[in-house]
């Protein structure tokens, strides 16, 4: 009998032994002030709602890695594509969860959170964001540009474009957009631009960039830049642009492979990398119209792959996002010359672009 | 209790004549002790193996709250089921951390296999019929048996129940009706006919649906106080069906044999990850799925030192995936893979001296793909298995050893094939017995293995790579066994406790090689795995009509990334590996009733590889009861059960934003005729 009890006892000391339970974690701490900070965008993985935003407060050099959710007590979504700065709110694109999360750039706040929804209730999958004259424009993988009010913070119409619409920019009173396909790749990439007149919100012309054009921009004469970024196996990506007022594209020599980039001030910092090669900045003047450098990164630091590119455009310092896309990444910050300031680790899944808040 | 003991009787008869599957008698079989009742020869088997191994058998099944083989798995100390909930929802089995491609799963003897993915779905059989689970670490003792059973790093077995007759019956059977919450809808009908002394035949068919339309708490943060919501799952239903049938011949006192027909056909829903602010998100994704075979068994006793086995199958597999949803041109994507397998093996046993006896089997596999997809690689995998085996028997030692050589011979319709393997897999093992008053063990293992790489490793466009190397798997394992009893409360204790130390090496990952569109397969990865499993087992006899039956198991283990000191996440754990796991159950027997509970739990998880606070998943403990009535009516003996799932109620998740369902209830009704 005793044998027996002891036995017992075993076995409910074990089962007590199984039930520890862990604290949930709770990551407190005061809500930031004002201060400078950068405000960096992870995308967050598929099916993974980890999207977040992290801010970077530049006084106290502390990290809070999901200050959306710690101001708001939600959490961002399901892929968000892309950050814009406009006026005193931020507008962030979540693609899988369908959503225009509005922010108050001052204290991180939701204003609004704008359903960017398909008929049947799916998500249109907003891609990219650009901002003039009051109303925000978001390209969305259902082939459409939608246009956001920005005081009303409602749907103010949509067009429709080619396939897949990636990069948007907004000069010479229209509306570029490039219609990547990326979602037919089975089948054949998308090759076009689409113009859109920007007082009709109605699409004027498509002209044939190449096969999957990415990214673009325009810098201050009106020219426009895209990366086209070809099919990854016999079409060659490459750097085109299109002159203010015409309707020919020109390919810019001498950048291979190239991928997102940015203007500012009018130099295009443009991520290059072809297979199973590290990635690099290359700098292109666009009023000279000539590469500055093949290479920003002046003092040896070694980025396997670049997610996105972002630049201060007050100091020229440029923040370039790492990933793995499976663990969390860094942002790497360099001053003007290429040499690194900064590196911060493992802020989130896939981090992209970087807002500096002063 | 007369009545018990015939039928405990009647099973070991049964269990020793008629054998299951590919159980082929060895020397340790005939040196066991017929006359222990039969749970206590399962648990001796335990305790007597060389590497761990573990018994579940149709009783224990029956108290486990468990519909699914998931869920019976789930028990298993070192097994991590990667379940994204739901009926329908797929549930994987990785044994100490190697991963699910390591794990081979057997029906009746001859492995499942699914050359696309490498990985069987577990969640697809049920438990209706199922005698007798058993989990390997490392390789079965048993040396007479196909040479593929050798190839794997660990291997689940299934046995169904063969017939049996009671007195002068020709013709029993059973049959069940379940339902539960969330619409389950389970019937199933088994019926086994004597057709003459020597040949016995065996139908089964079983339908299971279910809504899955359960309702959980999505929470907007892991932090006290974030939002949360409350929602339904959409697009969880299933359909599954499964018709089986099978012939068993003991054609003379010296040769068998048996031929099985297994149909399942399958259509769910794929409800996808619960996404923020979108729970429409996967309301369209099916999954259809069908699959088809025969295999046959027979073995023949030459004389009492030479036995020769063979086996035979042809498997064939559909698989429909459609998005309907889908933002491309086309508005859907639609991919039709079918696969056809046929496997052929022969196997003979030579016992050279009493203690001493030898193997060797040799295995022909041949492997076809075909897919919808335009320029699809179709192709076409020929495998060779041959092993050869020793073992050696005596009541105080018992040693294995066996050298595997696998070859691959690729080929493809359209395009490159990819590289042919060559590889010798050794396996060394030895239990060995201290003192002769105490049934205490000591026991330790070492194998090399590999898994091949699948079809979508190699041929997936775009990711798939031609030149992939098989993925290495090394494992050293030390443990002890102990049984003890004292016949009369006590029936039973055992005890087991094992440490290991694996390896994986060459691992097998997907990796971005310059964005996020070109993606490859790569052999990249390693991984060290340190761990120990515990697990403990007693009948205890409270009065003549009142037992418990208790089991507890714990795993330890530490699964760590050593892949690239650059990495972030080098030497942390694996995602979805928890430290500490374990189950437990206990079941109160009385005389025409039984009440059961049932625990499984997990400590603290990552959903990522980099062990950040952003990606730890709480840890969880999933309770469940039951209660049992067995009468006896004029038709047979009736059985009622009622069971209690998940009674905390908690949605806790195994994959991060797949819950699983909250509390829910079965009840089952059956009757064996």
């Amino acid at each position: 009998m005793n044998k027996n009890r002891l036995f017992h006892y075993i076995i409910l000391f074990a089962a007590l032994l199984l039930w520890g339970c862990s604290d949930t974690d709770n990551p407190g701490g005061e809500f930031p002030d004002n201060s400078k900070a950068l405000l960096i965008l992870n995308e967050g993985s598929r099916e993974g709602n980890n999207a977040t935003l992290a801010r970077y407060d530049l006084q106290e050099e502390t990290i809070i890695k999901d200050y959306f959710n710690l101001v708001n007590k939600d959490g961002l979504g399901d892929v968000a594509n892309d950050m814009l700065q406009y006026g005193s709110k931020i507008y962030i694109a979540v693609s899988i969860s369908g959503t225009l999360e509005v922010l108050e750039a001052a204290t991180g706040r939701s204003l609004r959170r704008i359903e960017m929804k398909r008929v049947g209730g799916q998500s249109k999958e907003p891609r990219r964001l650009a901002a003039h004259g009051g109303k925000v424009y978001v390209t969305s993988f259902d082939d459409t540009v939608t246009r956001i009010d920005t005081l009303t913070l409602a749907f103010d119409g949509s067009v429709t474009v080619g396939m897949d619409p990636e990069g948007i920019a907004i000069k010479n009173n229209k509306i570029y957009v490039t219609n990547s396909g990326g979602l037919n790749w089975a089948n054949g990439y998308d090759n076009s631009l689409s113009v859109i007149d920007l007082t009709s919100f109605t699409e004027e012309k498509k002209i044939v960039v190449g096969t999957n054009p990415g990214s673009l921009y325009a810098d201050s004469q009106g020219d426009i830049y895209l990366s086209v970024t070809g099919n990854y196996a016999d079409e060659p990506g490459a750097f085109k642009m299109i002159r203010s007022g015409s309707s020919t594209v020109e390919t810019i020599a001498g950048i291979a492979s190239p991928q997102k980039f940015v203007i500012s001030n009018n130099m295009a910092y443009i991520i290059c990398g072809a297979w199973e090669e590290p990635n690099r900045v290359v700098v292109y003047d666009c009023l000279k119209e000539e590469i500055v450098s093949d290479s920003f990164i002046s003092d040896g630091t070694e980025i396997p792959i670049m997610n996105n590119v972002s630049v201060d455009p007050v100091t020229g310092d440029l923040f370039v996002a790492s990933t793995d896309y499976i663990h969390p990444g860094d942002v790497y910050w360099f001053d003007k010359t290429g040499t690194l300031k900064k590196r911060l680790i493992a802020l989130g899944i896939n981090p992209s672009v970087v807002l500096i808040q002063n | 209790m007369r009545v018990f003991k015939q039928k405990v009787f009647l099973l070991i008869f049964v269990v020793l004549t008629v054998g299951n599957g590919v159980t082929g008698q060895t020397v340790a079989d005939s040196l066991e002790l017929p006359e222990v009742v039969i749970s206590e020869r399962f648990r001796d088997r335990e305790m007597r193996s060389t590497a761990p191994r573990h018994i579940l058998i149709d009783e224990q099944i029956g108290q486990l709250n468990a519909l699914q083989l998931s869920d019976a798995v789930k028990h298993f100390p070192g097994v991590t089921i990667r379940d994204y909930g739901g009926i329908g929802g797929l549930k994987t089995i990785s044994v100490r951390s190697l991963g699910a491609h390591h794990t081979a799963v057997s029906y009746n003897g001859i492995v499942l296999s699914d050359q696309q993915t490498g990985q069987i779905d577990i969640g697809r059989f049920s438990l209706d019929n199922v005698e007798r689970l058993t989990l390997h670490n490392g390789q079965d003792d048993r040396i007479f048996r196909p040479a593929r059973t050798f190839a794997a790093t660990s291997a689940l077995e299934i046995t169904t129940a063969a017939p049996r007759f009671a007195d002068n019956k020709r013709v029993n059977g059973k049959a069940t009706l379940r339902g539960g919450s969330f619409g389950l809808f389970n019937p199933s009908l088994l019926i086994n006919s004597r057709l003459s002394e020597k040949v016995s035949a065996s139908i089964n068919g079983e339908w299971m649906s279910s809504r899955g339309d359960y309702p959980y708490l999505l929470r907007y943060g892991s932090s006290a106080g974030d939002s949360t919501s409350w929602e339904r799952r959409i697009n969880g239903d299933v359909e599954n069906m499964r018709l089986e049938s099978s012939l068993h011949a003991k054609f003379s006192a010296s040769s068998r044999g048996g031929l099985r027909l297994y149909y399942y056909s399958s259509e769910r829903g794929l409800p996808g990850a619960t996404i923020y602010h979108n729970t429409l998100h996967d309301a369209g994704q099916r999954l259809w799925d069908r699959s088809f075979f025969l295999q046959g068994h027979f073995e023949h006793a030459l004389s009492c030192k030479w036995e020769l086995q063979a086996n035979g199958k042809f498997q064939q597999g559909y698989l429909r995936y459609l998005d309907p949803t889908y933002l491309g041109a086309s508005g859907k994507v639609e991919d039709i893979f079918t696969q056809f397998e046929r496997y052929g093996s022969l196997s003979a046993l030579y016992r050279a001296f009493p203690n001493l006896s030898f193997s060797a089997s040799s295995d022909l596999i041949s492997a076809t793909m075909h897919g919808n997809r335009q320029g699809f690689t179709t192709p076409t995998r020929l495998t060779t298995h041959a092993v050869i085996a020793a073992k050696w028997v005596s009541e105080r030692l018992l040693a294995t050893a066996s050298l595997l050589r696998t070859q691959t011979f690729e080929s493809t319709e359209n395009g490159v094939a990819a590289t042919n393997c060559n590889r010798l897999s050794p396996y060394l093992s030895a239990s060995f017995k201290p003192l002769y008053a105490h049934e205490l063990r000591l026991r330790a293992f070492y194998k090399k293995s590999f898994r091949l790489p699948t079809f979508n490793d190699l041929y997936y466009p775009q990711v798939g790579v031609r030149n992939l190397l098989p993925e290495d798997a090394e494992q050293f394992n030390i443990g002890l066994t102990f049984g003890t009893t004292n016949g009369a409360l006590l029936q039973q204790f055992t005890f087991m406790a094992d440490a290991y130390h694996n390896r994986v090496d060459n691992k097998i990952v997907a990796y971005p090689t310059g964005n996020l569109h070109q993606w490859a397969m790569i052999n990249v990865g390693k991984v060290i795995i340190n761990g120990a499993d515990l697990s403990m087992e007693s009948v205890t006899a409270l009065t003549d009509r009142m037992m418990i039956r208790a089991g507890v198991s714990y795993t330890w283990q530490i699964a760590s990334d050593r892949t690239d000191p650059q990495q972030v996440n080098y030497g942390h754990q694996l995602p979805y590996t928890p430290r500490h796991s374990g189950s437990a159950r206990a079941a109160l027997e009385l005389k025409q009733l039984q009440l059961s509970y049932t625990l499984i739990w997990s400590g603290e998880r990552y959903s990522n590889g980099y062990n950040d606070a952003a990606y730890r998943m709480q840890g969880y403990a999933d309770h469940s009861i039951s209660l049992q009535r067995s009468f006896s009516t004029p038709l047979g003996r009736l059985l009622l059960a009622g069971e209690a799932l998940n009674l905390t109620g908690r949605n806790y998740e195994i994959v991060r934003n797949y819950p699983m369902p909250g509390r829910s209830y079965r009840l089952t009704l059956s009757i064996h005729f």
